[in-house]
């Protein structure tokens, strides 16, 4: 136990895990939508482009936040102005997303002496996090929650069959753009816990691991909160003790919980050996068709 | 409700779609009148899903299509009207249950914000009813047969109200008990006075058991009862010389 609550004596430590329980549950819910649409590529690229918007933010003196969401956007317009039936959407999103990392790392390389903070925005600041971040980040999760909450019917028949949903209503195109919208959010909050390079972690990860266990979309985003929670809790906690970065830490955490999970979840149907559960019937003897001449005749 | 407004369920004319400058359907003219059970017939690339998609207002066309007395222009915007698509299309591992798969057909009366409502599940239910899957309500898509998921999306239409059904190659890929299973619910949905569309490669199938043919390559080919149109002249004309082989085992 006091493995457990002796990390959180200090202030900045409990901010530090106000912010990882805000992760631990945004990110496997938007995450839930990134794994079925298919989409965890463009989590990783997106996460990548928001380098940009944070480091131009942070030059001129404006709020990191709305930098992280305005590159995640200009992410977003890009991918739907460039792509084409040549050009297949992964490889839009290849491109945009190293121009905009890219144009991150020589924003902050121009502006001289705070190289320090190139990878504070890589890999998280947790020790730097105020009661006002904690504030701020709840309240974009939870306009986030509410967006998802309110749009998952549309989400569901949009992701399951896009061409019946555009057909009874469903505004498939802009959808798809709030889901970009959505993991935007995700990479913001995660900036400072996670860091950019390892927030597709906690939005991919929690979400794949239950893939693996359920068939329900319930179910889904409830084992995908359960293993975000402990992955963020867990990872901060076991950082702490072992002295290791905080991101890294929770990333492999989540990582650690897929690996069980995969390996339970194989051996469940297969069986250790390898040989499927459930034995094949004995076969009967085929029916001898050539001695069967007398049918009609 | 679109039905006895007029005595046919779709009456289209001089339709085009084009893809980009290619010109895919041309100059298409066909009638469906309510209760009546049609096969679409044509070789691939002919043009039946995309006319089942300018049908169902996924794509725009030229032309004018009316659809229970109601004139479309340019696009078809009417849930009365479902497109089914190929079973192919839709990732069957995917999270969503038999119940859920169905409530999305009630999106044109439901807007996202709404909760369900009673009318809602009372539609979900009474479409399960009717083809045959109640009892599957709350299991996973993932545990259905083939046949099973077509019946359906076959409710998800219902569940949508929709009076004209288009179902692309509905009948591909299934065994033979399972297709008849689904000719008999196709029939009883038609005796109720429902439209169904039928895109299809059988043409043995489309003549023991579809009253109406329609065979289209680019353009509308024949029309009419089966038996006429399953000519092998008019295969000949839809199909080219390769359809030949064909016709001996349809016995046309």
């Amino acid at each position: 136990m006091a493995w457990l609550t002796g990390p959180y004596q200090s202030e900045f430590m409990r901010n530090a895990l106000a912010i990882a329980v805000i992760v631990g549950v945004l990110c496997p819910v938007v995450g839930v939508w990134v794994v079925l649409r298919r989409l965890a590529y463009l989590g990783d690229a997106m996460s990548h482009a928001t380098l940009s918007g944070v480091a131009l933010a942070y030059l001129v003196g404006a709020s990191i936040v709305a930098g992280a969401l305005a590159a995640g956007l200009v992410m977003g317009g890009l991918i739907a102005v460039l792509g084409s039936r040549k050009v297949s959407d992964d490889a839009v999103i290849g491109v945009v997303g190293t121009v905009l990392f890219a144009t991150g790392v020589i924003i902050i390389s121009r502006s001289g002496g705070v190289g320090v903070d190139l990878t504070h925005f890589l890999f998280g600041q947790i020790t730097t996090v105020s009661p006002a971040d904690v504030r701020l980040n709840s309240g974009l999760a939870a306009v986030a929650l509410v967006i998802v909450t309110v749009l998952h019917r549309d989400l569901l028949a949009a992701t399951f069959d896009p061409v019946h949903a555009r057909q009874v209503g469903v505004r498939v195109d802009a959808l798809r753009l709030v889901v970009l919208f959505l993991v935007s959010i995700c990479v913001v909050v995660s900036l400072q816990t996670v860091g950019l390079l390892m927030s597709v972690a906690m939005l991919v990860t929690p979400a794949a691991t239950a893939r693996l266990v359920t068939q329900r979309l319930g179910t889904m985003t409830a084992v995908a909160v359960g293993v975000g929670l402990l992955a963020a809790v867990g990872g901060l906690s076991l950082s702490y003790h072992l002295a290791s970065p905080p991101g890294a830490t929770i990333a492999l955490v989540a990582a650690s919980i897929f690996l069980v999970v995969f390996v339970v979840s194989a051996v469940g149907t297969r069986g250790w050996r390898g040989r499927p559960r459930t034995k094949l019937r004995p076969s009967k003897p085929p029916i001898p068709i050539d001695r069967r001449v007398s049918y009609g005749s | 409700m679109v039905r006895g407004e007029s005595a046919e369920a779709l009456v289209v004319k001089d339709l085009s779609v084009h893809w980009g400058s290619r010109r895919v359907l041309d100059a298409v003219d066909l009638t469906a009148a309510w209760g009546e059970l049609v096969a679409v017939i044509g070789p691939n690339g002919a043009g039946k899903s995309t006319l089942f998609k300018a049908l169902a207002g996924l794509v725009p066309f030229g032309g004018s299509v009316v659809l229970g007395g109601r004139e479309c222009h340019h696009r078809v915007e009417s849930a009365h009207i479902a497109y089914l698509p190929q079973q192919g299309d839709l990732d069957r591992s995917f999270p969503i249950t038999v119940g859920q798969l169905v409530l999305t057909g009630r999106r044109p009366f439901l807007r996202p914000w709404r909760r369900v409502r009673p009318i809602d599940r009372v539609a979900v239910e009474r479409a399960l009813l009717e083809v045959g899957l109640s009892d599957r309500a709350d299991s996973p898509v993932g545990s259905l047969s083939g046949g099973q998921l077509q019946r359906v999306l076959v409710a998800r239409a219902l569940a949508q109200e929709a009076e004209v059904l288009l179902l692309d190659e509905a009948l591909a890929g299934v065994d033979t008990p399972t297709t008849h299973d689904l000719l008999h619910l196709f029939r009883r949905l038609t005796d109720a006075g429902r439209t169904i569309l039928v895109a299809t490669h059988d043409l043995a199938l489309a003549r023991q058991h579809f009253t109406r043919c329609i065979a289209i390559n680019g353009r509308v080919v024949a029309e009419g009862p089966s038996h006429r149109v399953l000519a092998s002249e008019v295969l000949d004309a839809t199909f080219g010389s390769a359809a030949l082989p064909s016709l001996a085992d349809t016995g046309v």
